[in-house]
């Protein structure tokens, strides 16, 4: 005679185990409850505390099971929106091969410094000095190479695939590194085209500087060595390049705190250059938080450089003694492509991770990287990369030969 | 690895749907098993049916990218469809594992699951996302102002900062400007409706399911259409709307299916006339939103919206017939 076996759950969870048969044997069965002895039913007590014990033991793993998910999610399902910005590089250049690129060198070699003066401009440049391709530049006294990069990255309006240009310049000496101003003068307020003023300093590399010109009531100004002015108002970071070459930056920059700085170079050396834009971008290596920064804390408009927008972007970056960098970022001036300045600085800690500082300087439509052309056999400045809505400018960075 | 406060939303918010599932399923008498199984393949499913939706739905992309891809949680995103439907082939299985109604466990899930969907919703404005169209917009254009009029809105406010804050507006950071937090909106629609629903009478058993996804649908038709951010999109058409009229679409089958006394053929056309009818309105609607319809440029965005609500209430109805004869 087969028995069947079958388990249902009373209401309060606990178990009952009960043996069912097929109709007709209920005699059977009563003899057989009858037969029952002592062992079986403590056979049939341990039965039902197993079942319980089971369930509720199936019940706490599956809740524990849950709640490991439910902590899986809460670190894995991260937002698209807030994921770390991730950059795929594509190099185009001489050297480049892959993230981050390495600074330049340059055989060490005498070379004569230039006059502070910001009417002497650099050396003239030789064709024979310039690469087939017009990406690299190379004499005894500087090492210039431009990277071509498509980058692909997302940040917080989705995925972006743009063009950026790296310049990475090695001098000899640190006067190469020089400012240049439209016309020469200060007060002349008239502004010309970056390339034009790159080719009156005959510049191996220049970059547009903080456009000082533009408005005559801030910022504290040293050109070349002469101070122009000093209205710092303690809403803009200062870059101070110091007579080494070196730069040094002041945050959320006022006359005090200015010089302070100036005053802690160290002894012999002079403050050359100055400029009054940024953010400071990274600093020794960190990325700065942007969303702290002097721009975002400035008042709506004008000082804060419409920094969380994507838009063209450039930045010059010191990568060591005498190494720097400038990066440049393509971008459209309605802000539907381009970088913010969180995701550019980003970016240079990307390309250089020991970067000692990036300074940001005046993007959008002022962003100017001019490089030397080999034009037919004649040497042309021209941007590297045209944005279509470029604009005349009052002043640049350049860095120039000394090699006569 | 670090807490992902997008992440610990979802988390938290799926934690409050399982604690109402047991309030639930303890009321109505379930399996005391019923919540745990729930739980532990609820959890899952629904987040890899959420992601195998978004894969299949971006198929180009997701085939460049290679099967890993499918993984890669923090890159791309989830559907919410997707979701839904990982919910309801867990509780299918739980029906079966416990020996209890497929149908009347669905029911059970209704409230809850439209908790968790509108507080899990909230996240959106966490990651930047389920913003829709700037305030001004809508308030500080004068439709009546032949040169201030753009066709955006009828109304005019001097002063739109009573607006420019949650829980109406969030900012947009890389604009500066405000707006409209339509992921609150669909949230705050879902809990309003999720209390409905708690208070509705019971009906026959997977009554409430039904009726509850179609408002979901309607809602998601509606609500979609009001967000600017980067939802998928198939062309101008947004995947979540057409995901929304296939599932109205699969409710009048199932209520037809469902009905317990014969209709006659005429009633079953009429009302499938109606659904397609009131989905034809939604695409107007969407279309003058677009400004694609160009006769019909004029309209501000307000009528657009009417409509669109019109429309909205309209494939509810044409469920909700069916639906209520399948009860009868």
């Amino acid at each position: 005679m087969s028995v069947h076996r079958s388990r249902k759950p009373e209401p309060t969870g606990l178990c009952i185990e009960t043996r069912t048969e097929p109709t007709g044997m209920a005699e059977n069965t009563l003899v057989r409850l009858m037969q029952w002895n002592l062992h079986d039913i403590i056979r049939l007590y341990i039965d039902q505390m197993e079942g319980c014990a089971y369930r509720m033991k199936a019940n706490v793993i599956r809740y524990v099971i849950t709640c490991l998910m439910l902590l899986a999610m809460a670190f894995l399902i991260s937002s698209p929106a807030l994921a770390e910005t991730e950059f795929t590089h594509s190099f185009e250049g001489p050297d480049a091969a892959e993230a981050p690129l390495v600074p330049l060198t340059l055989e060490a070699a005498e070379v004569q410094p230039l006059d502070l003066d910001h009417l002497v401009k650099g050396k003239q440049l030789k064709l024979e000095h310039l690469n087939a391709d017009n990406t690299e530049y190379s004499d005894s006294s500087i090492h210039a190479v431009v990277t071509h990069d498509v980058v692909q990255f997302k940040d917080k309006k989705g995925k972006q695939k743009l063009n950026c240009y790296i310049v990475r310049v090695t001098i000899a000496d640190p006067t190469q590194l020089r400012s240049a101003m439209s016309y020469d003068d200060y007060d002349n307020t008239k502004r010309v085209k970056a390339a034009e003023m790159a080719k009156a300093a005959n510049a191996v590399a220049a970059v547009n500087g903080d456009f000082f010109k533009y408005f005559h009531d801030s910022g504290y100004i040293v050109r070349q060595g002469t101070f122009y002015r000093d209205k710092s108002n303690g809403q803009r970071d200062v870059l101070l390049i110091d007579s080494n070459g070196d730069f040094h930056v002041v945050y959320r920059a006022d006359s005090d705190s200015i010089q302070k700085a100036v005053d802690a170079l160290p002894e012999g050396v002079t403050l050359i250059n100055s400029f009054n834009l940024g953010p400071v971008l990274i600093e020794n290596g960190e990325v700065k938080d942007i969303s702290q920064s002097a721009v975002a804390l400035a008042k709506k408009g004008g000082d804060q450089f419409q920094y969380p927008y994507r838009m063209q972007r450039v930045a010059i970056v010191q990568l060591g003694k005498l190494q720097y960098a400038i990066v440049e970022c393509n971008g459209k001036a309605d802000a539907s492509s381009g970088m913010s300045v969180q995701v550019f600085a980003e970016y240079i800690k990307d390309l250089f991770p020991d970067a000692q500082i990036a300074y940001n300087l005046d993007g959008g439509g002022s962003t100017n990287v001019i490089f030397p052309k080999n034009a037919k056999g004649k040497i042309k400045f021209e941007r590297i990369h045209k944005n279509p809505d470029s604009r005349e400018i009052s002043d640049i960075i350049y860095f120039a030969s000394t090699e006569e | 690895m670090q807490l992902q406060p997008y992440g610990v939303w979802l988390a938290a918010a799926s934690l409050i749907g399982i604690l109402l599932f047991a309030v639930q399923s303890g009321k109505q008498g379930f399996k005391k098993e019923t919540v745990s199984w729930m739980a532990v393949t609820a959890i899952p499913l629904s987040v890899l049916f959420s992601r195998l939706l978004y894969c299949l739905c971006r198929l180009p992309w997701f085939l460049e990218q290679g099967p890993v891809w499918f993984f890669h949680f923090t890159d791309g995103g989830f559907m919410m469809f997707g979701a839904f439907a990982g919910i309801l082939l867990s509780a299918w299985l739980t029906a079966k594992i416990t020996g209890q109604s497929f149908a009347r466990m669905l029911d059970a899930l209704s409230v809850p699951a439209l908790v968790t969907y509108g507080v899990g919703r909230i996240a959106d404005l966490i990651a930047g996302q389920g913003y829709g169209w700037p305030i001004d917009d809508w308030f500080s254009v004068d439709a009546f102002d032949p040169e201030e009029y753009t066709g955006m809105s009828f109304f005019h406010l001097e002063d739109a900062s009573f607006f420019e804050g949650l829980p109406f507006s969030v900012e947009d950071a890389y604009y500066g400007n405000y707006r409209w937090a339509v992921a609150l909106f669909i949230g705050a629609a879902a809990l309003v409706f999720a209390f409905v629903l708690w208070r509705m009478r019971t009906r026959r058993d997977g009554s409430r399911a039904i009726m509850t996804t179609a408002v979901l649908c309607a809602l998601t038709v509606l609500m979609e259409s009001m967000r600017q951010d980067d939802l998928m999109r198939w062309g101008v058409v947004r995947v979540s709307q057409i995901l929304s009229a296939v599932v109205l679409a699969a409710l009048l089958v199932i209520c037809q299916l469902r009905m317990q006394r014969p209709v006659k053929k005429s009633v079953i056309i009429v009302e499938w006339i109606s659904l397609l009818l009131s989905m034809g309105l939604v695409m107007v609607a969407e279309f003058m939103l677009e400004k694609k319809i160009v006769f019909l440029d004029f309209v501000p965005m307000d009528g657009c919206y009417l409509l669109m609500i019109i429309a909205c209430v309209w494939l509810v109805l044409s469920v909700r017939t069916a639906w209520k004869k399948q009860d009868a």
